[in-house]
């Protein structure tokens, strides 16, 4: 059994980098001493991934500003509209105002490629039914042709990135399992041929990262799609609920809780793991975040990874 | 025969820089005390007098500045000729950590992003929350001193305080239930009973002292749309003003008021409700003001009680002429009812500038005035 950890998403700003960000909002200081910060803080984010061990690192996304926004402000035809909660989270994003056919080029995201050298790369990119779900389309008389344009996107961004070495793409869909902007049987059929076509051609591992909700309800489905690993979030899924399906994919497992600064009990989530494995035999198990960590300050993150990889080094003891 | 389109302030005013700076023992510059000085003129404060509070360096200095810019506030509504008000929150380092600072089991953990380069701090429930000392009451009571006029008192409410925070205590508490989802759901559940109790012996002590206004915000409500969450919310506002006999009224904004309307006519306390319609109702044509239309859900699930639905949108610097607000008052009257309308912002004017919220309250006093002409 292959065991991996990683953070499924974002990481959050370290509170010293915060207080530049504050400062450049008030004009107190230049845009190249914030890009400045930005890169000394993302080496620092980038080394404690890698003091930890985690299998894959990501280069934080601390600059940019929510997980939409690179396919906000790159693309000519949307325009960035007013803030909208994130989900059911206090933080909120700009609202993509779509008003022309999606078209542009890679990159959309920035990558930090001189400080990542000789890792093993992840990206973390939106999923087209999350970004089609959180936009408001101006254009599309149908949502679907919208769906594949922007999965066509994706598919052109995740061959730049695979082609700077990035190995492993997760595609974060939480609007996929949030209450409310649950997708119905017919739109998941579409949903999957769009996450098709986005993979098609690639070799690089994608991961379909549901978070803030139960993807129980769906999951028979998500495992016929196109993708190598599932993410779940074990705060929002029943495990009762969850271990019972036959994982032939990976499995992202949710385990650590990024909405809480309370350090979880290793033993407790091993053990988690194990029950799945005495259902279940999937490919392999990511141990990972639930989602993105920064809803919590950067000094709780870190311990966070720390936990997912203390369970990630255990498990693999008890496998071995 | 009752005053019609009664006129309020919703919360918070912008601190000043004299006020943020002198409180925390910066240097002040020309352009703060400038500052003090024109509205000392505009408000007929003793500015000499204001001056020497900033400048001297007395040991109780910290106090009087947040006791000046209390007056200061308190000058600016009743210029506008609001007929209920309060000190602008000047007293409050902010709604959340306000309280989280000041009772027992909390810890503030730093800053959050809440989007772009804003943040905001959150704690983390640590131990059992508990009652530690007042809050508000000193705030009410020095307020009380400065102004003849009735008060409405601004009170962030148990359910944001709870959705806000990170829940360490009460789920390691209830490590024993299997389910993450459910252990997570019945820690929040008593973390939430903890800080209604909490809030009621504060509660206590203000209805003691002469409150007879509370206006409970609850910002949060709806963020988390589940029945089993708005049952919560109810339960806990519920608990919150039993046995209390003085007026409550919920301010919500920025909220999914379809779901809300569902729950309203559970809270047995309360019969008015301060809402955000203002900055729904950006494009008005031919004199209708749709954006306001959704009043109607809250008739429909069994309302009766009465609206400030929000008249001015808090989060831009454009200000709405005062015909634009009497237009509104006219066409929210003939939809819900003259006798049920009250007249106020859409949230607290913390964001915008002293000028900019000045003159967008004097338009909604003018409007308001206009419109009870008009009926």
């Amino acid at each position: 059994m292959i065991v991996e950890s990683s953070v499924s998403g974002f990481l959050p700003r370290p509170q010293w980098l915060i207080n530049e960000t504050r400062k450049f909002d008030r004009h107190r200081i230049t845009k190249e001493t914030l890009d400045a910060a930005f890169i000394k803080s993302t080496k620092e984010v980038i080394k404690a991934q890698e003091d930890n061990d985690l299998s894959f690192v990501n280069d934080g996304y601390l600059k940019q500003q929510d997980l939409l926004r690179p396919f906000t402000n790159k693309i000519r035809t949307v325009q960035v509209g007013q803030l909208y909660r994130w989900f059911d989270n206090n933080t909120f994003y700009r609202k993509p105002f779509i008003q022309g056919k999606l078209v542009g080029f890679p990159p959309f995201t920035e990558t930090f490629l001189d400080l990542l050298e000789g890792k093993r790369l992840k990206a973390i990119l939106p999923a087209p039914y999350t970004y089609c779900k959180l936009s408001s389309n101006e254009f599309y008389e149908d949502e679907e042709k919208l769906l594949f344009d922007f999965a066509e996107i994706l598919r052109d961004e995740i061959e730049f990135l695979e082609k700077q070495g990035y190995e492993y793409i997760q595609l974060s869909d939480p609007a996929l399992v949030f209450h409310k902007t649950l997708p119905d049987k017919d739109d998941l059929r579409t949903i999957g041929k769009a996450i098709e076509l986005l993979a098609e051609g690639t070799n690089a591992r994608i991961c379909l990262q549901t978070f803030f909700g139960d993807v129980s309800p769906i999951l028979s489905e998500l495992l016929e799609w196109k993708v190598d690993d599932i993410g779940i979030d074990f705060y929002e899924s029943d495990f009762e609920n969850i271990k019972e399906y036959s994982f032939t994919k990976g499995v992202s497992l949710g385990l650590v809780n990024a909405r809480n600064t309370l350090k979880e009990n290793p033993t407790e989530l091993i053990d988690i793991c194990q029950e799945l494995l005495s259902y279940s035999n999937p490919e392999r198990l990511v141990i990972s975040t639930n989602c993105d960590l920064d809803f919590l300050t950067w000094d709780t993150a870190k311990s966070k990874i720390t936990t997912v990889t203390t369970i990630e080094k255990k498990l693999k003891g008890e496998l071995s | 025969m009752t005053k019609l389109f009664k006129t309020y302030e919703t919360g918070s005013l912008a601190k000043p820089s004299w006020r943020t700076k002198g409180f925390t023992s910066r240097k002040l510059n020309k352009y703060d005390l400038l500052h003090a000085e024109k509205w000392a003129k505009k408000l007929d404060i003793n500015y000499p007098k204001a001056e020497k509070i900033l400048l001297g360096n007395s040991p109780n200095k910290k106090q009087a500045i947040i006791e000046l810019s209390s007056l200061y506030a308190l000058k600016i509504f009743e210029k506008a000729g609001l007929d209920y008000y309060y000190n602008g929150e000047q007293w409050r380092v902010e709604m959340y950590e306000h309280i989280i600072r000041n009772l027992d089991g909390f810890k503030l953990r730093g800053w959050i992003k809440s989007f772009d380069y804003r943040y905001f701090k959150k704690a983390s429930a640590i131990k059992k929350i508990a009652y530690k000392k007042p809050f508000y009451l000193e705030e009410y009571e020095l307020t009380k001193k400065q102004t003849n006029k009735p008060l409405k008192l601004p009170f962030t409410g148990p359910y944001t305080l709870t959705d806000w925070t990170y829940n360490e205590h009460y789920e390691k508490k209830h490590i024993e239930i299997k389910s993450l989802p459910r252990r997570r759901y019945e820690a929040r559940k008593e973390l939430l009973n903890d800080i209604v109790e909490a809030l009621r012996l504060e509660l206590e002590k203000l209805v003691q002292a002469g409150v007879n206004w509370l206006q409970i915000d609850e910002p949060a409500v709806t963020t988390k749309e589940t029945a089993e969450e708005m049952e919560l919310f109810t339960e806990a506002f519920n608990r919150l003003t039993e046995g209390f006999s003085i007026t409550f009224s919920l301010h919500n904004c920025f909220s999914n008021y379809d779901i809300l309307a569902e729950y309203v006519t559970s809270l047995k306390k309360c019969n008015h409700l301060s809402l955000e319609f203002a900055q729904r109702d950006l494009i008005s044509e031919n004199g209708k003001h749709s954006g306001y239309d959704q009043l109607l859900v809250f008739l429909d699930n069994g309302y009766k009680g009465t609206f400030a639905p929000g008249f001015i949108d808090v989060h831009t610097d454009y200000i709405e002429s005062s015909k634009l607000v009497m237009d509104r008052i006219l066409y929210v009257s003939d939809l819900v009812g003259k006798d049920k309308i009250w007249v106020s912002p859409d949230c607290g004017l913390r964001t915008r500038t002293w000028d900019v919220a000045f003159q967008k309250l004097c338009n909604l006093t003018e409007g308001a005035e206009n419109a009870r002409k008009k009926v």
